[in-house]
């Protein structure tokens, strides 16, 4: 069986996001990267899969510039089998990581894909979804619970909703996203992505993939929220709910 | 008549022959015994034994010179033997009683050799024999003292000690040996009538030989011969058994005595060309451990004393120091080939189970990770067998392998994007000095010392409070200090001690680098972890400082004079001191502080502070719960190490506990505030700054 | 000229409000560059939801009532959804963000090769397009965008788009017919575990109420900690003083060795602050304290601090958000 997992290249969730004073973007200066926390969540799962079932292949997917075989190397190290990046060169929106992945899906076949809900630095929790359109297969999204069933066809999910958890049943192959409380993953250390060096980590450009895609979403301007006024002493409820309501806009 | 005896008197010549062709017998017995695990422990990782051979005698004598002492003080000595009440005494006068006899029976065949090449060589009588005599009878007693207080206790059997079946048998045979001996000697007095003081001069044996006074002579005569033959196929027994049973220890023990590298608190690093050229990291099976940490697990006897000062095991954690020896042992004798190296894994004696793992199956992923690495363990051993390196070279392989999840994991990853095991910003590590006035070394860089604040120090608002005490301290002693404020990383203590060598590789050498820009020579640092990271981890990779602790600095600044604590004692009622492991116990600092506050703790005209000290206190101080990377795991409320040592403090009717490290800082304030209102957990530099109003 | 389909959103047949929201934004684009709205309810038996959403000045409320679309399983709402928008030449499609909206309006949006923006805070017209503003690295940053192609779908903060208040206008009901044949089947609904409470995770909570040592005992949390939760729609949260304490189980601890949680609101009730609770919500947008020790670590890491007796303070905080 192939589980295809792909990751994402995201600002490390611990550093202060500072901007470029004009605006433009974010000041990647002294920037840690890191493997999307969701990603390491789905890839975990496909790695816990590993270990049971045993026969299993777990492929790991990035989509950008050479700087992601940093992340692919830590998928790798963590325990996937193989690595595939596909080469671009200019940021891409949810919609064209979809059908790039949709054709990456093509080329694999896997099972079905693992992946993380949302990136952290995007936020938009819309890839999965629309890569499962494109496909025309099912989807379970926000799952924290999932079991293979009837020999690996179906996958019983639990979904983390505003209401609830919510129990899904769904066709494989089918594209399967991650949410926080599904496992956490393990970490991968220096030794560990240094063998991983040794593990086939392939590159391709979108021609060989026969796709030309564009982003449609363009960002005119970055700025910062509301400043954060230094901490303040109030002395009743009600200067408290009004702080709340009208500075904040907490309430 | 001269004084003496004949050696091999009454003893047909026929059992004479028969007693050496036995000897030959029992030696082959027990040089084979030894010789088969040797071969285990020699599959292990070499350990270059050569390199002490190597250079010129004087060379050769500075390598080898520590270990034999150490086989002369605790070996002979028994120095590490003692602290644990009466089963140290049995053992000192066991061991005392057993070499005297070894000796003196070592000294009669040399005796009986040189009467064999001219009878003017032999020393076995006179005045050499009179007091010989009397003191293998005194040590033979003394034997048997231990003997019988061994017997005893293992028939009460104590929860922490071993039990086999063969300890009967050796018990018993020791037991067997003294009493027959006596016998043995006894009846020779019967049957040579000495006179005088050459009989006198063997007290127990002329009380022995007056019970039998009833005998004919050749009574007496086949009596001995029988006895001794009894007596020495006990012996035989005994010598050919020591491979077999627990008395191994004696070879292995002495052994890992000569060959240890006795340092606490140091950790062996690891090089990325080895990584590469081995394919791994840290401990996956067990012939990765070195030989002479293979060796050590035969040295084990099972005693007890590191469980006894264990505090995982204390708080019922799933990890006995001696359990992962034993296991381990136990896991090296059914893995590794007793033919030797070169043989298939899983070929031993126990061949018909299959190869079982070493991480998971033999040493449970829970024992491996509730290790608090406070050495308590390597501090007591008497073979000095290091429980604490097993473990951690384990850990090595298991975040190598990348079987490392959680919230530990998540304080690695933390420390390596932004330098402190919380993830805070490394922007604001001097946001804690803001506003009052501490210069960086950037600002002042002829600082006299450099303090290193640390992670908790920079970071947790509780110990932040602490930083701000010792520089009020400082300025108030009038020190030329600086900090590294933003270019200070964490040290990577925890990092290491969790098992990620690289991490703290990484962390160190950037400090380092920092450390050489400012040329630092002189640190002082209130976090005991970090004190012992520079100290013992940081030469290893080219930094050599000379690091004291505050307590230490502060000290010495009473003691020249530049800090005087005037004015009222606080209004404490009674004090107590909480030794960090790391400081008192790793590098053995436990008096400046305990000055520190018995001068907060008097003045000249009010009544002084009660100070109290705790039981387990100094090197033998129970540690806080937090090192070993635990810091950043969960406890169970019924299992927190922390409880136990609050407990403990509280129990001594204090008020106030003292501590010296951020780390027991936060540990004990939980512990304390689980328990009780009316305690505090204070600082000693927060301690001697309120003394003085600062 | 905009043609907005405003995705309602229910749960268990009620409407949920956060749809007015999204109603909200939808009269705000309309006012601005013209054209109409429609809104859209999927479920079954669904004749009083729709009926609810007819005063807000829709064109249409359109109800794709069916047993199929019982539940919101996202396979055959994005194709009811998407299908609806195309027949009525929608140029936005629109929900407010929820996990409901995030889960199907995308898949919707690649059925119709349409690109999607999420979390949108605001909008601007911009010549004959719009610009939009949305919320990106876990709302530390605002992003201003456009996104190009004549249809978009969207998905906007409840919290920034104010409820519209009711019209005189009522629109009318029109069915949508749904072909069960041709739907979907990849997915097969089975349950819903309503949480104990009703309480969201705190991971996932906009809001967190965490009560610790000065919270006695599990009664008074509840009735503190639960009830002031309760009050904002928040989660509960705890500090390990409470767990050890038996107070509260170790599923609501937050902390280094606990849950790590991001709220835009964190109401730390009788917490002391220190690191190892800090460093589970360092990454929230406003800390709030309430504590009697004025000294406690947690003031200097709040926006707003209170000092004062946590047993009488929450109380009065409750009352008066409940008003």
């Amino acid at each position: 069986m192939k589980i295809l997992v792909p990751l994402k290249r995201v600002p490390d969730p611990d550093t202060r996001i500072r901007l470029k004073p004009d605006g433009s973007a974010v000041d990647l200066d002294g920037v840690k990267f890191a493997v999307n926390p969701f990603d390491a969540i789905a890839l975990e799962e496909a790695l816990r899969i590993k270990e049971k079932l045993g026969d299993v292949e777990v492929v790991v997917a990035a989509v950008g510039g050479e700087e992601c075989v940093e992340q692919l190397r830590v998928g790798l190290a963590m325990g996937a089998d193989r690595a595939l990046l596909v080469k671009t060169a200019d940021p891409l929106d949810s919609l064209a990581i979809a059908k790039v992945l949709a054709a990456l899906y093509g080329r694999e076949q896997p099972a079905f894909v693992l992946m993380g809900k949302q990136a952290i630095d995007d936020d938009s929790n819309q890839v999965g979804q629309m890569l499962a359109a494109l496909l025309g297969i099912g989807q379970a999204t926000f799952v924290s619970r999932l079991e293979l069933l009837e020999n690996n066809q179906k996958a019983r999910c639990g979904r983390e909703t505003d209401g609830g958890i919510e129990t899904v049943t769904v066709r494989l192959p089918a594209i399967i996203t991650s949410d926080l409380r599904l496992n956490e993953p393990r970490y991968a250390s220096l030794p560990g992505i240094m063998k991983a060096k040794k593990k086939p980590l392939e590159e391709l450009g979108l021609p060989e993939l026969g796709l030309t895609v564009a982003s449609r979403t363009r960002v005119l301007k970055l700025e910062p929220p509301a400043a954060r006024k230094a901490g303040l002493r109030v002395k009743t409820v009600d200067e408290l709910l009004e702080k709340l309501k009208h500075d904040a806009k907490v309430l | 008549m001269i004084p003496t005896r004949e050696t091999f008197g009454n003893i047909p010549h026929g059992s004479v022959i028969l007693f050496y062709g036995l000897t030959v017998v029992t030696m082959a017995v027990f040089a084979g015994g030894v010789w088969r695990r040797v071969k285990l422990w020699r599959q292990g990782a070499s350990i270059s034994v050569r390199q002490l051979l190597a250079g010129n005698i004087r060379q050769i004598w500075n390598n080898l010179r520590p270990g034999i002492r150490r086989l002369l003080a605790e070996g002979l000595g028994q120095a590490r033997v003692r602290g644990r009440g009466l089963a140290s005494w049995a053992h000192i006068w066991l061991f005392a009683g057993f070499m005297m006899l070894l000796l003196g029976t070592t000294l009669l065949e040399i005796d009986h050799l040189a009467a064999g090449v001219s009878p003017a060589l032999k020393f076995h009588q006179g005045v050499y024999y009179i007091l010989y005599e009397f003191t293998l009878d005194v040590f033979g007693l003394l034997f048997l003292a231990g003997c019988l207080l061994f017997f005893w206790r293992r028939l009460r059997r104590p929860a922490s000690v071993g039990h086999r079946a063969t300890d009967w048998y050796v018990i018993g045979s020791f037991l067997a040996i003294g009493a027959t001996g006596y016998l043995v000697e006894g009846l020779r007095i019967v049957w040579q009538r000495p006179a005088g003081i050459a009989a006198a001069c063997s007290p127990v044996g002329l009380l022995i030989s007056q019970q039998f006074s009833g005998m004919t002579e050749a009574g007496a005569r086949s009596a001995h011969l029988a006895l001794w033959w009894v007596h020495a196929l006990f012996v035989f027994g005994f010598i050919g058994s020591i491979p077999y049973t627990r008395l191994l220890h004696t070879i292995a023990g002495s052994l890992n005595l000569f060959l240890v590298r006795p340092e606490l608190g140091r950790m062996v690093p690891v090089t990325m060309e080895e990584v590469e050229q081995t394919e791994r990291i840290g401990v996956a099976a067990i012939n990765h451990f070195t030989q002479q940490q293979l060796l050590s697990l035969d040295a084990c006897m099972e005693c007890g004393r590191c469980e006894e000062a264990c505090p995982a095991f204390a708080t019922s954690k799933p990890l006995s120091p001696k359990k992962v020896v034993q296991d381990l042992k136990r896991h090296m004798s059914c893995t590794l080939s007793s033919r030797g190296p070169g043989l298939p894994e899983g070929q031993g004696p126990a061949a018909s189970q299959p190869a079982r793992l070493l991480h998971d199956e033999t040493i449970a992923a829970d024992t491996l990770w509730s290790c608090t690495a406070c050495s308590a363990c390597v501090r007591v051993c008497p073979v000095r067998v290091d429980p604490l390196t097993l473990l951690t070279d384990m850990r090595r392989n298991r975040v190598g392998e990348s079987a490392l999840s959680g919230t530990a994991a998540t304080a690695l990853r933390r420390m390596q994007s932004s330098g402190n095991p919380w993830g805070l910003p490394a922007a604001e590590r001097a946001n804690w000095a803001e506003g009052i006035g501490v210069p960086t070394a950037r600002e002042n860089p002829n600082f006299e010392v450099l303090y290193w604040v640390g992670c908790a120090g920079s970071y947790d608002r509780r110990a932040q409070r602490v930083a701000r005490a010792f520089v009020k301290l400082l300025k108030h002693a009038g020190v030329n200090f600086a900090i590294l404020g933003r270019e200070e990383k964490c040290t990577g203590d925890s990092a290491r001690r969790l098992g990620d060598e690289f991490l703290f590789q990484e962390l160190a050498q950037a400090n380092i680098a920092t450390l050489a820009r400012y040329n630092v020579r002189r640190i002082v640092t209130h976090c005991p972890h970090c004190l012992n990271s520079l100290v013992r981890d940081y030469p290893q990779f080219g930094g050599s400082y000379e690091v004291v602790h505050h307590t230490q600095f502060l000290e010495q600044l009473v003691g020249a004079g530049r800090l005087a604590v005037t004015g009222d004692a606080p209004p404490e009622k009674a004090m107590t001191y909480h030794d960090p492991c790391y400081l008192a116990r790793v590098n053995g600092v436990h008096q400046p502080p305990r000055n520190l506050l018995n001068l907060v703790s008097h003045t000249a005209s009010s009544s002084p502070v009660d100070f109290r000290e705790m039981p387990r206190r100094r090197e033998k101080t129970f540690c806080c719960g937090a090192g070993g990377g635990r810091m950043w795991m969960e406890e169970t409320p019924s299992q927190r190490v922390s409880t136990v040592r609050a407990k403990e403090a509280l129990a001594t009717g204090a008020t106030t506990v003292a501590v010296g490290c951020p780390f027991c800082l936060t540990m004990l304030t939980d512990g304390v505030a689980a328990q009780t209102d009316a305690a505090q957990v204070l600082d000693v530099a927060e301690i001697l700054a309120a003394r003085l109003k600062l | 000229m905009a043609n907005i389909l405003v995705i309602a959103e229910l749960d268990h047949g009620q409407l949920k409000q956060a749809t007015l929201s999204a109603v909200a934004f939808a009269r705000k684009v309309v006012a601005e560059a013209g054209g109409t709205f429609d809104i859209l309810v999927l479920g079954e038996n669904i004749a009083a939801a729709a009926e609810l959403l007819r005063p807000y000045g829709a064109s249409a409320v359109l109800a794709a009532d069916h047993a199929e679309l019982r539940h919101p399983v996202g396979d055959k709402y994005a194709q009811v959804i998407a299908g609806v928008a195309k027949e009525r030449g929608s140029t936005m499609t629109v929900g407010a963000a929820s996990t409901f909206s995030k889960d199907i309006l995308p898949r919707a949006a690649a059925l119709l090769d349409a690109g999607m923006l999420s979390d949108v805070i605001d909008v601007q017209r911009a010549g004959d397009d719009f610009t939009f503003k949305r919320v990106m690295f876990a709302g530390n940053v605002i992003a201003t965008v456009k996104l190009d192609g004549v249809v978009k779908f969207l998905t906007v903060r409840a919290t920034a788009f104010a409820h519209s208040p009711k019209g005189g206008e009522v629109s009318p009901i029109q069915g949508v017919p749904v072909e069960a044949g041709q739907l979907p089947g990849f997915i097969e609904y089975e349950k819903r575990e309503a949480k104990e409470t009703g309480r969201p995770d705190s991971t996932e909570a906009r809001v967190v109420v965490s009560g610790g040592r000065a919270i006695k005992n599990a009664e008074d949390f509840e009735r503190l900690i639960g009830g002031l939760a309760d009050a904002l729609g928040g989660a509960v949260g705890s500090s390990r003083a409470l767990v050890d304490a038996g107070v509260t189980p170790n599923s609501l601890q937050v902390g280094q060795t606990g849950k790590i949680v991001a709220p835009d609101l964190y109401i730390a009730v009788g917490i002391s602050g220190a690191i190892q609770h800090l460093a589970g919500m360092k990454d929230t947008k406003v800390i709030v304290a309430i504590n009697k020790d004025l000294e406690a670590p947690i003031f200097e890491v709040a926006d707003f601090g209170l000092v004062g007796d946590v047993y009488q303070v929450v109380p009065e905080l409750v009352e008066k958000l409940k008003k």
